[in-house]
């Protein structure tokens, strides 16, 4: 029974990780959009109504890339630290720990909760950029309809 | 059915793949960084001549010139020597200097020196990459500050 929850506990490990690599990838690819979509619309500039000055037009591709950076931005959860060590001069002795299995079947549940909020965070940044790419591209039709009309 | 408890040498198996796709994961954002950072700065470049007078060009150019050192930092190939008897990368090798990988590929002490050289060479990514992102981050701050600056000053 104990072995089939950790099984669990394993398998909804590996759903975060590919959840939070699937992320990743999406926040690179919107990252490098919006990165040559910016250069687009600034070179245009002069030919934007008044209302349009550079804090308008850039204001959106600037928080877009701050919560992609943040959404891509390297992160290891603490729980799972002394499981995954990052070092520096690490030495093969440091390693003994691995060979105790036990120590890292008590430590899957923190290591779930470490992941799912890093997985939250990475959401709601990308879910930020979306929404804020969709709004602002909305906002260009109805701008672009309202100037030809 | 239940599975059976991971042998150490799984365990280190299981560490050395986290490790190795770490890497990969870190070495495909600075690829990806890269490619942001060149577009942005001729985005930004294009438009200089709109630029205040207080921003000369060494200090426009300076952080993009940070960000792709960092990001170099972290794409540089590294092979340390100490890991070197089990992943020879040589020139003029021969089948027989393999028969010694093979034979040290279950060798827990040698996994345990794989963990430690894949650690190091993870460390130094990771400190990279964040510092390029770091970077970004803060410069993508000040240009708000900036933007902000010139429209209601």
């Amino acid at each position: 029974m104990a072995q089939d929850k950790n099984a669990q506990l394993r398998n909804l490990i590996a759903g975060y990780r590919d959840s939070m690599m699937l992320s990743d990838i999406k926040a690179l690819i919107a990252v490098l959009f919006v990165a040559i979509m910016m250069g687009t619309v600034l070179q245009y500039r002069p030919h934007y109504p008044w209302y349009l000055s550079p804090l308008v037009i850039l204001a959106p591709f600037l928080i877009i890339y701050l919560s992609l950076l943040i959404s891509v931005y390297p992160r290891f959860p603490h729980a799972g630290r002394q499981r995954f060590p990052i070092w520096r001069n690490a030495e093969p002795k440091d390693f003994d720990f691995v060979a105790d299995t036990e120590a890292e079947l008590e430590g899957l549940p923190a290591l779930c909760a470490g992941l799912s909020r890093i997985l939250w965070w990475k959401n709601i940044t990308l879910l930020t950029a979306n929404l804020l790419a969709i709004a602002s591209l909305a906002a260009s039709v109805i701008l672009l309809f309202v100037s030809w009309l | 059915m239940d599975k059976p408890p991971l042998t150490p040498i799984q365990a280190y198996r299981g560490l050395i793949a986290g490790y190795t796709e770490a890497i990969r994961s870190s070495d495909f954002k600075a690829n990806i960084a890269f490619l942001f950072v060149a577009f942005m700065m001729g985005s930004v470049l294009w438009n200089y001549t709109s630029f205040p007078s207080y921003l000369p060009i060494q200090l426009v150019l300076l952080p993009f010139l940070v960000v792709y050192f960092s990001l170099f930092m972290v794409l540089i190939p590294r092979y340390p020597k100490r890991g070197a008897k089990t992943f020879i990368v040589a020139r003029n090798l021969k089948p027989a200097d393999f028969e010694y990988v093979a034979q040290t590929v279950d060798d827990v002490e040698q996994l345990k020196l794989t963990c430690a050289v894949l650690s190091d060479i993870l460390w130094w990514k990771t400190q990279c990459i964040r510092v390029g992102f770091l970077v970004a981050i803060v410069c993508i701050l000040l240009t708000m500050v900036l933007l902000l600056y010139a429209a209601f000053a």
